[in-house]
Parts: structure tokens; sequence; C-alpha cells
């Protein structure tokens, strides 16, 4: 596997070495075969589409692979291995590496665009898949953005990237006892994550095994209903106000550019005149817009940022516009005052054409990362999942209610292990154990957990979760357990929409 | 209802339209592509969510931006105007998914 990325990464580079800054502006069939029409058979309208607010993603491109400074600083910074070799040389200290490059590095990710930040409650995760982080640590030139709907012109390489994606979630020590869950879009900055505040949960990667079928008619239907989820998320929003803002002023300046621009390109002999003018006016359109707005630069990293954070949210809810999907997922998790432990998970999801359903099924296994005190395997269990998510249509003007149903198996290996730290109190007791301990419940075994879940809407902010839970025991806890469970949970970011 | 945006034969900007009159817009495809307008933000401002999607014209040259989704990279689309029982078509262009986003001067003139 490594081999094979290390082997992607060098075949990428005489490919870049061809191609001119311009071409990556041009970068689109219909618009090669545009520039092709010859002089007197084109249509000034048409040649609208080569403008940089009709394309504004390939204008960035072009600024990126042309060396505009107002990019390519920032770029220049965050370029990891760039920035690790400054943070360990000038301290010499590995402790300096990870309490301060890291946060500063996954902030510059979050800055750029390439890790997307998301709170949900306690827990703030960090998001990219390997293509973005790619084309953050070595170059956008290198690797092209891949998008969902359009794998098929993507290379070999930039195919198999986006196919993997890595998460990882921290955890709020402070908010953990609260019971609302509030999705919102601020919530803590990078570097509030490496504090004392905050421990990291959870870290995982996963593989998409599954790609989209577009001629699918089941495919353009559940299309649709993730398109609607889209209109309603705040990075379509955020792309539109940074498009607006980079060319906000949309100055007398500007628009005698775009005549010029127009004029030119009309008169222009072939193809190539086009793209030697085009390139000479986008460099010409850079101090315009400058001038237009003092903090063009600034804008322009906005609307990179906001590009890739809406490419990744797109890309994620057109995945699960498929009807039958697969992925394979590893997770490192964290849980508190237990062992650390690694799962191996096979997801496999199906949604019927002709129902509002959603299937989904999990086979997963679990190892200790360690080998434990008291145990004579890693193995601690195994698990299989089955759910059932049916959409119950709306309720009135309050929005659209569903239903869940789900079960859950899990066998357990050996019992379950708990962490205690030195001066810590046993569970239960009012016992202070003087060193570390890992303490064995009579745990292992077999458990069984079914659990029906009905979201009721009330509005477009607010939803009533109603759902109740059979399990015949917990994984710590040998006794069975029936449990009903009521709450709210709000959506402040679509009061703000 | 006679539409509200002309062509700008200056092409200094892409439509005029009289300062005040308020707009309806849409996008049109081939029923197998699927094209949507997902958000739509005019003069630095968010226009309805849902369709239609309406906005007034304001003095001067603003940026009308139009986030498409379509599900076939390169498919033609229009973006249309609803003038209320007719319509024009004010743009036409091949869907691609790394620029959905596209932008248009408007240039609002009074009377």
């Amino acid at each position: 596997m490594i081999r094979t990325l290390i082997l992607m990464f060098t075949l990428s580079v005489p490919a870049l070495a061809q191609q001119q800054a311009i071409d990556f502006y041009f970068n689109a069939t219909e618009l090669e075969n545009l520039i092709k029409q010859k002089p007197g058979q084109r249509i000034v309208d048409d040649l609208t589409n080569l403008l940089p607010e009709r394309r504004s993603n390939a204008f960035l491109q072009y600024l990126e692979a042309s060396n505009y400074k107002g990019l390519i600083d920032a770029v220049d910074a965050a370029r990891l291995n760039k920035f690790a070799a400054a943070a360990g040389g000038s301290t010499g200290s590995t402790a300096l590496l990870s309490k301060v490059a890291v946060p500063a590095v996954l902030g510059l990710g979050v800055e750029h665009g390439s890790i997307l930040q998301q709170t949900n409650g306690t827990s703030t995760t960090l998001r990219g898949n390997l293509l973005g982080l790619s084309r953050w640590g070595l170059g956008s030139q290198q690797f092209q953005y891949c998008p969902e709907v359009a794998q098929a012109a993507c290379s070999k390489s930039e195919q198999f990237l986006r196919r993997f994606s890595v998460a990882t979630t921290f955890e709020d020590v402070r908010k953990r006892d609260e019971t609302v869950t509030v999705a919102t879009a601020g919530g803590p900055a990078v570097a509030d994550l490496f504090t004392q505040d905050f421990r990291m949960s959870s870290w995982g990667l996963r593989f998409d095994l599954t790609r989209n079928n577009l001629d699918d008619p089941r495919y353009i239907k559940k299309w649709r209903e993730q398109i609607a989820k889209l209109r309603g998320d705040q990075n379509a929003d955020q792309l539109t106000i940074a498009v607006s803002n980079a060319f906000n002023n949309a100055s007398a300046e500007y628009r005698q550019w775009r005549l010029d621009t127009l004029t030119a390109i009309n008169n222009a002999l072939d193809a190539r005149e086009i793209k030697t003018i085009m390139a000479r006016q986008l460099d010409a359109v850079i101090p315009i817009l400058e001038r237009a707005n003092p903090n063009q630069a600034e804008a322009l990293r906005t609307l990179r940022r906001a590009y890739s954070n809406y490419f990744m949210v797109r890309d994620e809810l057109l995945r699960e516009a498929q009807v039958h999907k697969m992925s394979l997922e590893y997770v490192n998790s964290h849980p508190q005052n237990q062992p650390n432990r690694s799962s191996v998970r096979f997801i496999y999801s199906h949604q019927p054409s002709n129902a509002p359903s959603v299937i989904t099924l999990n086979v997963a296994l679990t190892m200790y990362n360690e080998l434990q005190t008291g145990a004579e395997h890693r193995l601690r269990d195994v698990q299989v999942a089955a759910q059932l998510d049916r959409s119950l249509g709306d309720i009135g003007s309050f929005g659209r209610a569903s239903l869940a149903l789900a079960g859950y198996y899990q066998w357990m290996k050996d019992d379950a292990l708990i962490s205690i730290g030195p001066g810590n109190i046993a569970p239960g007791s009012g016992i202070v154990l003087p060193q570390p301990a890992v303490k064995l419940l009579g745990t292992k075994g077999s458990i069984g957990v079914f659990q029906g879940k009905l979201s009721l809407p009330l509005g477009q902010t607010m939803k009533v979760p109603l759902s109740v839970t059979w399990a015949n025991r917990t994984e710590l806890i040998n006794e069975k357990e029936v449990r009903g469970q009521i709450g709210v949970t709000l959506d402040m970011d679509s009061l703000f929409r | 209802m006679a539409c509200g945006l002309r062509k700008s034969t200056s092409f200094k900007e892409d439509f005029i339209g009289e300062a005040g009159s308020t707009i309806t817009v849409k996008i049109a495809g081939p029923s197998d592509a699927g094209a949507e307008i997902v958000n739509i933000r005019y003069a630095g401002e968010p226009v309805d969510n849902q369709e239609p999607f309406k906005f007034d014209i304001q003095p001067e040259a603003k940026m009308l931006v139009i986030l498409v989704e379509a599900t076939k990279p390169g498919v033609l689309l229009q973006l249309v105007e609803d003038c209320g029982g007719s319509e024009q078509v004010i743009d036409r262009f091949h869907f691609d998914p790394k620029n959905p986003a596209r932008g248009y001067i408007v240039l609002g003139i009074t009377a």
C-alpha cells in the first residue's frame, strides 16, 4: 500500500512539469472545444464562460500554479515537510513538535480547506480525504480535485486517493455530561483541542469500496434528496459568499477588463492565442481586483477554503446517495477509563428504490492495542449490527419524521477491562487505589441490544427523539436493562440560514 | 408579464435590468441530468433557498452568484428567467463539477 502511494506521488511530478499554469484554467473538455472555434464562428455569449467569475475555482488553480503571492505564501507555509522541519530543527524537541506543530499544522489545514472541522454537541471532528490532504501537502497542481460525480475523468492516482478518508475526534471533557445535542458551525479553534479541556476520543481511516453509477435512475432520485440537504448546509452558503466577495465590487475597471478580454479572445486566431491572451489577462486582473478590494488576497484564500469545504461535504452527501455502498473502516478508540483499542469494520448499506429506507449492516472486530494484564489475547470482541431507517414523511408543516429499528450483537472474548489511574477511586467504592490497576469485570460472553427510535420534528430547528432500548446486559455491568429515552435536539445552524 | 433582464451588448456586464424590478430564475436541463440550484446570492445577500428564486434588482453593478449541481458532468444546462407566463434563457453552459458556482454581473439602471 505504502509503495503504491509513493509510486503515485512520483509519477505525478513529471506530468506537472509538462503543464502550464493556464492549462489548469482551461481544464474542461467543453472549454477546449469552445476555444477551437475559428474567428467569426465564435459567439461572445459563450466566451463569457471563460471569465473568472464563471470559473472561480479554476481561477484559484491558475493563481496557485502561477505563484500568486497571496495564495502561495499560505500554501508554502502549510507544506507539511517544511513546517515539521522548522519546528524540529529550531528546538530539537519532539515534544514541541507534538504539542505545538501538530495543532498548528492541523489549524493550517482547516484554514487551507483540506481539513473540515465539524462540532456536534460535545465532540469536534477533523476530517479529510487523502486526495485533499495530498493536494495541500504536495500542491494542488500535482493532484487535481476529483469530484464524486466525475471520477471517470480523474487520473488513477486521484481516484484511488479520494476513496481514503481520515478523521480524528476530540471530546470536550467539560461538557460531557450535557444531554442536549447542539449542532453548530462554530466550536473550538484547532489549538484549543490540544488543551486539557479536550481529549482525543478516536481516530480512524476509511476506504470506500463502491463507486456511483450515474446512469442508475435510483441514484438520481437519491441524488435529489441529498441536494436538498446540501441546500441547507452552511458550506453552500459560505461558498456563494466567498465568490461574491472575491469579485465583490464589479468595479468599473473590472468591467472594462471584461470587455477588453472578451474582445481580444473573440479576435484571436486560434486556441493557442486564446490561452496566451487569457493568461495575460488573468495576470492583469489581479491588481484590478486588489485595487477594488485591499483584502483581495484574504478573499481568495477564503474562497479556496470555501470550495474545499463545500466539495468535501458535497462528495460525502453524494456518496450517501449510492444505492449500494460498501466501505472498510479502521478506528483507534481511546475511551476514557478503558484500555485503548482498535476496530476493523466492514459496512454495507442499501437503499431500496421503492421505499424511503436505508438498511445498514456492520461487522466488526475489536482488538486491544496492547496485551492487557490478566488477559490472554488482544482480541476483545466481535460485533454484528443491522439497522433499518425509514422516513415516515412530513407531519404537517413540522417537518419529516423518521423511524429507526436496530439490532446489535457483541461477543466478548474475555471480561471487559477498565483502567484506573494511580490515586483514583475504584468504581462503586471509596477505596483509593495506590497504583495503576486494570480491573477485570465478569462480563465475557454475548451482549444483545435492540432499539426502536422515533424522531418527531418540531419545526426546522428542533426534533424530539423517543427511543426504547432493551439489552440483556451492558459491556461493563452484567444486568438486563430496559431503557426509555426522550430528548430534544436543536440545530442552531438553521436559525442563521 | 415582461421579462426583467436583458443581455448586455457592451459585455461589461452580463445582464441589465431596471432597479427595483423582481427577477425569478431557475435552472433547466435534460430530465436525466437532475439539475438543481443549491444556493443563490445577489449583491452579497442570500436569495430564498427554495424555488422560486427571486431577487430585486439593485442600482449599479452587482454580483449574482448561482451554485448549481447536476448528476452528469458536461451536461448542457440553461439559466432561465421565469417571466410569469413566459420565460427566457439567459445563459447556457456545460455543468462543470469543479466550478459549480457561477458569477454574473447584473447592472441595475433607474428609469
